[in-house]
């Protein structure tokens, strides 16, 4: 993926970032009760996150602090918003 | 549960951070598994000999929080608070120090003593985590000690320090996390407020309580609610809501905010950790194992290997059992009771019959158990059980479940006690019950042989068709119920959002493995004997005692005038729509009650009247005889053991068409062929009398076929119902069974007839 220059403020849905990229969580759904669990998983905004996994249908991995991978349904991930994370992260 | 002048202590962690390793390098082999009172999440507890103290060792189930948002969370605050736990260890994975500490501060927030052990540090070290310990406790304010459990690395120092604790020396005061000035005052204005309630903060820390209140707990709300507390509730509403308004913000996602800056402020100059991003070799393999492609042919390998491991590879050793218990053993219960002078007397039917018999057809269980609890414990030590619910989601969703219920659906076609005991592996408590409630219609290994018999019997050599046929409606029958329970009965449970840590994969202790195993199988065996005993003790006497003065002598009346007998004949007229309703087949249907094997051994006895009885009344002593026949048929058994394990790989490929590798049969072995030909003449004009002709016979054994299929699956699967999820559950399950089987058999007879089939 080509890293467009885009303004810090550009937001979009977890679930439309590919895979390898490195994105900022900028907020977290509606619910608490969801912010909440995800946050006990250790997801929260402000969070940088790389995106591991993402195919069309179905859950996305998802690598929290390097070292953990958490799996989110689909559906979860359309209500985190994220942005790019101004880094060169993606690897060859 | 606590002894005054007894030590306890808690362990306490994240799911996956090794906790067991450090429960079994405290503990060793004192441990005990059961359940939560009035829960059905395992509890473990363990004893510990340090120096010369006996410490009590409780393992807390797996916990991300303290939020009660799962039974498990429930479970672990409510034991810290309502059982004062002397010290609570809380056990760490190194590589996840920031998560792992979002938990110990809740747990030093209980204002109990606590102990970090950070696990699995040789991982976090080859992972270039490095953390500056002592700073770390300094912090903190309580010890911080580093492990490798699976190596007993660091464990001597955790005990030391758990000595110091015992001792009553607390070496430093924890800290107290910060909120910041708009969450502190508030707290504070709570707190004041808690402690003047004596009710409460003779219970709950009041800090903690009001920290809850601002996060507002549904689970302690309703507690206070309950004990009078509305005000105080409504103050904390207030005040939560007042915060919001100036800071944009609910309290909740503040606190959560909070603590983890905290964390980030405590770690700050005491964790190092590599910056570039790495792709692990966990990440390489997931490529393949959670691929949306690839993926389900791998998981679906996994699933078959297991079903092949719990019913094939464990029958050998379920033969050799139970050849023991009906030869050897019934033998030497005869004898002994023989020197006693009992011989021939109803003690003797009593003990041979009913207690060696019903004993037998629990121990029975053992050997798939033992291999189900081994697959599964390995699943989960690798790292690959979180996978398998990744990848098997999709499909469940459809019936309302996730991933991970799949599991112990297909153990279910083994055998339906352990997959009972599967659905363990499934967090929500709804996916549990659910899932069980399914397992049944499953068609497990005992019932093949009823299918077997019939197949032959009324369709030759098109009895595959039959057997085929009883699997698929099974299934059928599964996804049905699970659709209609998900539309009805769980109408209102919002979907479980799935999400799942998935942990890096790992070699599995087998040390750790084997001692999860046979705790799981002494639980399963305390449980399971009492109530087949039980059963199959009330149905030997109903066997014994004749219906009537008339009808002849405790133990020697006939089958047809026992108790037993009439029962069946008051039954069979419920079977009468559906074909089959005489009292020969209601018997053995009430037999098939305690396990299904019985139903063709029940079966035989009464249609052939030929029983095939295993202690010929040979008197003397055949000890060592006997003992040289039971260790040479262990032998044999293991043999068969690793030739059923080798026989996986031709049956495997076999499933590829045009594929035909042989299977071994390296102590050549042909199938132990039953003589059921008498049976199935028997059955064959036995069923078309009661139905009144031969096609109608036909259509009524199908009918039979499906009750046997639907109806309660055995004692001990009811049994295991009973255990895991309570009486009322059980009962739902049995009226359920029942009702569908009756119907699903009626409407297969009326219906073939209206059809014009016969």
């Amino acid at each position: 993926m080509s890293n467009a220059d885009q303004p810090p403020q550009a937001m979009m849905m977890l679930s439309m970032v590919s895979p390898g990229e490195t994105v900022e969580v900028i907020r977290i759904g509606e619910g608490r009760r969801l912010r909440k669990r995800l946050a006990d998983l250790g997801l929260t905004a402000g969070l940088q996150v790389r995106v591991v996994q993402n195919c069309f249908a179905g859950p996305l991995i998802l690598a929290v602090k390097q070292d953990c991978r958490l799996a989110i349904g689909r559906g979860m991930a359309h209500k985190i918003q994220v942005c790019p994370y101004k880094t060169h992260s993606d690897k060859g | 549960m606590i002894d005054t002048g007894q030590i306890t202590i808690a362990l306490a962690g994240n799911p996956n951070v090794g906790k067991s390793t450090i429960f079994n390098a405290l503990t060793g082999s004192h441990q005990h598994v059961g359940n939560w009172p009035g829960k059905t999440v395992e509890r473990k507890d363990g004893i510990a000999h340090i120096g010369d103290r006996v410490i009590t060792v409780v393992d807390l189930p797996g916990t991300y929080s303290l939020n009660a948002y799962s039974s498990e969370e429930v479970i672990a605050r409510d034991f810290i608070i309502h059982e004062h736990p002397q010290l609570v260890v809380a056990v760490a994975d190194e590589a996840n120090l920031e998560r792992n500490l979002y938990l110990a501060i809740q747990i030093l927030e209980l204002e109990v003593p606590v102990i970090l052990v950070l696990n699995m540090a040789d991982m976090a070290h080859k992972r270039g985590v490095e953390i500056a310990l002592d700073r770390l406790a300094e912090r903190l304010g309580i010890p911080v000690i580093e492990t490798v459990g699976g190596q007993s690395t660091g464990i001597q120092r955790l005990q030391e320090t758990l000595l110091q604790f015992t001792d009553h020396t607390r070496p430093t005061t924890p800290v107290r996390i910060d909120y910041g000035p708009d969450l502190n005052s508030a707290l504070d204005t709570l707190q004041t407020e808690i402690e003047k309630h004596e009710s409460l903060s003779r219970v709950y820390p009041p800090r903690w309580l009001a920290i809850k209140l601002l996060e507002n707990d549904e689970d302690l709300s309703a507690r206070l609610i309950e004990s009078g507390h509305q005000s105080l509730l409504e103050h904390a509403r207030q005040i939560s809501e007042q915060i919001a308004d100036q800071v944009g913000d609910d309290t909740e996602t503040l606190i959560t905010d909070r603590r983890y800056s905290f964390i980030s402020q405590i770690l700050g100059g005491v964790l190092k950790r590599p910056t570039q991003t790495l792709e692990t070799r966990s990440d390489q393999a997931d490529r393949f194992v959670t691929h949306p492609i690839w993926g389900v042919p791998i998981f679906l390998v996994m699933v078959w290997l297991i079903f092949q491991f719990t019913a094939n590879v464990s029958a050998p050793f379920l033969d050799w059992i139970n050849g023991v218990i009906s030869g050897p053993l019934t033998r030497w219960a005869l004898a002994l009771l023989g020197v006693v002078g009992l011989q021939d007397s109803w003690v003797e039917g009593l003990v041979v019959d009913g207690v060696i018999a019903g004993v037998g057809g629990v121990l029975v269980f053992v050997p798939v158990l033992f291999f189900l609890y081994l697959a599964v414990a390995l699943l989960e030590d690798t790292g690959y059980m979180a996978r398998s619910a990744f990848v098997m989601d999709r499909v469940m969703r459809m019936i309302g479940l996730h991933g991970k219920s799949f599991l112990p659906l297909m153990v279910g076609f083994g055998c339906t006690v352990p997959a009972i005991y599967a659905t363990r592996t499934l967090e929500d408590e709804n996916d549990r019950k659910l899932t069980a409630f399914l397992t049944p219609f499953m068609s497990c290994g005992a019932r093949l042989p009823v299918y077997v018999v019939f197949g032959t019997a009324f369709f030759g050599a098109k009895s595959g068709n039959l057997i085929f046929a009883m699997y698929l409606i099974g299934i059928a029958v599964a996804l049905l119920t699970g659709l209609a329970l998900k539309r009805t009965v769980y109408r209102h449970k919002s979907p479980q959002p799935f999400m799942l840590e998935l942990p890096p994969y790992r070699v599995p202790n087998m040390v750790n493995v084997l001692r999860q195993v046979k705790g799981r199988i002494k639980d399963f065996l305390r449980n399971a004997t009492t109530i087949i005993l039980a059963s199959t003790i009330v149905i030997w006497f109903m066997l014994a005692l004749p219906a009537g003065k008339d009808k002849g002598r405790f133990n020697e009346v006939q089958a047809n005038n026992s108790i037993f007998g009439s029962l069946s004949q008051g039954i069979a007229p419920v079977f009468q729509p559906a074909g089959f309703g005489s009292w020969e087949s209601a018997g053995s249907l009430i037999t098939g009650f305690v396990a299904k094997e019985a139903v063709v051994g029940t079966m035989n006895l009464i249609y052939v009247n030929e029983t095939a009885s295993a202690a010929d009344g040979e008197s003397g002593t055949r000890f060592t005889e006997d003992m040289r026949e039971i260790i040479s048929t262990f032998g044999e058994a293991s043999v068969l053991t690793v030739q059923e394990t080798a026989n996986i790989v031709p049956r495997t490929a076999n499933l590829i068409p045009g594929v035909h590798l042989p299977e071994g049969d390296w102590l050549n072995q042909s199938e132990d062929t039953v003589n059921t030909s008498s049976l199935e003449t028997a059955l064959t004009v036995a069923f078309a009398h009661t139905a009144g002709s031969d096609t109608r016979g036909k259509l009524a054994a199908v009918a039979f076929n499906i009750f046997v299929l639907l109806y309660v699956p055995c004692m001990t699967t009811v049994a295991a119902m009973r255990h895991e999820f309570g009486a009322r559950w059980m009962a739902l399950q049995i009226a359920y069974t029942l009702a569908l089987s009756w119907i699903a058999a009626v409407i297969v007879y009326q219906g073939g007839l209206l059809l014009g089939l016969a």
